[in-house]
């Protein structure tokens, strides 16, 4: 019984990384549709977002069934806990890159350059937090899951920055305020997904050492 | 986890070789006055041999009072032989020696000078398979009682120990049957008023659900989280999500040894030890 529960963890593991690439997948897409101004890049974001939706319905189906059958305790219950928060930040995850793909297809080329560019700069900052979020999971590193920890200022910093140059341009044309709204939309969602990927390495943390570092507070949940 | 400790206090109960079973006068009975930092059994660098074999190799444990305290490990640890120790069940096997200390109060529990018989009165065994006498109900739990010369009202003892084994309502029509004709979970929770009826001031499980179904393994469970307002509960069991429902605290042994002992909560998600990991994720064992 141990050696097969053994595997389907280990299968369910994988069965998180391979999501968890598909959703890294569809944040650079988003990314890159912003860049490109290309629709049908930012369409094919949107139409993989069924396939993660269905994925994490199935892993969360999985984790339920191994509580239920196994009960798992110590490092294996840790495990399956950070599987089920993580596949459901890995959704929302994929949730915001369609919000971005969808604002990428309205701002089309009308966007102003340097706003254009600071997106691309926060996208490829909050694409490292993912991977080395993603990282710290597959290979339980705790150093690459503080990293993420300290990124996420960086990305929280783009965010504050778009908002103060928006808010610093004259009042605009209609079309000019509809593309600055789908910049802020897109910075936006680009903040959440690092909100999610800190969310991640806090889980990771949380698998590996039991400690609940969430909130700041670096407090164990048996203290 | 820190659990501070007291020592017994000067003016602690003593464990009188005769022993009184008259309610009125057991302080220990009252839940209310339960000191859950109080010491109620001491091992001190523990070790029992069976013949030259050493079933339980220094160890060393606070058993605090109106905590259920799990003791757990993979058969052949030693864990029943250290619970048996404790009411001195293992003076049955004449080879059997101890090196070390186990205290219960202020009484050396493996001193020549303890009377085991009365020490059993205070630290009660249940054991893994029901064992009720072939007489009634009623007699199964006042037999104890009476021939220890008890005063009180018996009748009242009989209904207080049934009620506290929460066995009352299922027999309370025919006190005067056989109990072999009870259910196996019944006659395990007349073993537990049976036990109870004594008054004792520890209670000892060795494995009590492993013969019961789910329904009867759930109400001796549930019985268990009462039980610990009154006496000091150490169970044995096998079934680890058993210990980590019923139990505060955990203790693990493996080859004789205690590998660690903490908060339950904390042994099941968070161990201190890998080996105690390895055990609870079921690596080994």
């Amino acid at each position: 019984m141990t050696a097969h529960f053994v595997n389907l963890l280990e299968d369910l593991r994988r069965r998180i990384s391979r999501m968890a690439g598909l959703v890294e997948d569809m944040v650079l897409e988003a990314c890159e549709s912003v860049d490109q101004a290309d629709p049908r890049l930012a369409q094919r974001v949107i139409g993989r977002d069924k396939d993660v939706d269905a994925e994490e319905v199935e892993i969360e189906l999985e984790v339920i069934r191994l509580l239920a059958l196994y009960q798992p305790v110590g490092s294996d219950l840790r495990l399956l806990c950070a599987i089920l928060k993580i596949n459901n930040d890995l959704e929302r995850i994929a949730d915001c890159a369609v919000n971005v793909a969808e604002r990428a297809r309205h701002l089309g080329a009308n966007a102003d350059r340097s706003h254009r560019d600071r997106l691309l700069r926060m996208g490829g900052a909050v694409r490292k937090l993912l991977r080395q979020a993603i990282q710290a999971f597959i290979v339980e590193d705790m150093d690459e899951a503080k990293k993420s920890f300290i990124g996420d200022d960086a990305i929280d910093a783009f965010y504050l920055e778009t908002i103060k140059q928006i808010v610093a341009e004259p009042a605009s044309a209609s079309d000019i305020l509809a593309s600055q709204l789908d910049i802020l939309a897109v910075a936006k969602n680009l903040e959440r997904i690092a909100d999610h990927a800190t969310n991640i390495a806090e889980d990771v943390v949380f698998m590996a050492t039991g400690e609940i570092v969430r909130h700041g507070t670096g407090n164990t949940e048996a203290d | 986890m820190v659990v501070s400790v007291k020592e017994a206090p000067a003016n602690s109960i003593n464990l009188p070789i005769q022993m009184s079973i008259n309610p009125t006068i057991d302080a220990r009975q009252s839940p209310v006055e339960a000191d859950e930092t109080f010491v109620v059994i001491r091992a001190d660098a523990l070790s029992i041999y069976y013949g030259q074999f050493c079933a339980v190799r220094e160890v060393s444990l606070d058993v605090l009072q109106s905590k259920v305290t799990a003791i757990i490990g993979p058969s052949g640890c030693g864990k029943s032989t250290f619970l048996r120790a404790m009411n001195r069940m293992n003076d049955f096997i004449p080879s059997m020696h101890t090196e070390g200390q186990l205290r219960y109060r202020d009484v050396d529990i493996c001193s020549p000078d303890c009377d085991a018989v009365a020490l059993r009165r205070k630290v009660g065994m249940v054991f893994q398979k029901p064992n009720p006498f072939p007489k009634t109900i009623y007699k199964n739990v006042s037999w104890g009682a009476s021939i220890n010369g008890y005063r009180g009202d018996m009748e009242e003892l009989v209904v207080t120990s049934l009620k506290q084994a929460a066995l009352w309502d299922e027999v309370k029509d025919k006190l005067h049957q056989n109990a072999a004709a009870l259910s196996g979970g019944q006659q395990q929770r007349l073993c537990i008023a049976r036990a109870i009826a004594l008054q004792p001031d520890v209670l000892l499980m060795d494995e009590p659900c492993s013969a019961l179904d789910p329904i009867a393994t759930a109400k001796i469970e549930d019985l268990i989280g009462n039980l610990k307002r009154r006496y000091t509960v150490i169970i044995v069991t096998h079934n680890m999500q058993q210990a980590a429902r019923v139990s505060d605290i955990t203790a693990f042994m493996y080859m004789g040894s205690l590998v660690e002992v903490d908060a339950t909560e904390r042994i099941f998600t968070k161990p201190g030890e890998q080996r105690t990991q390895d055990y609870i994720t079921g690596r080994f064992g």
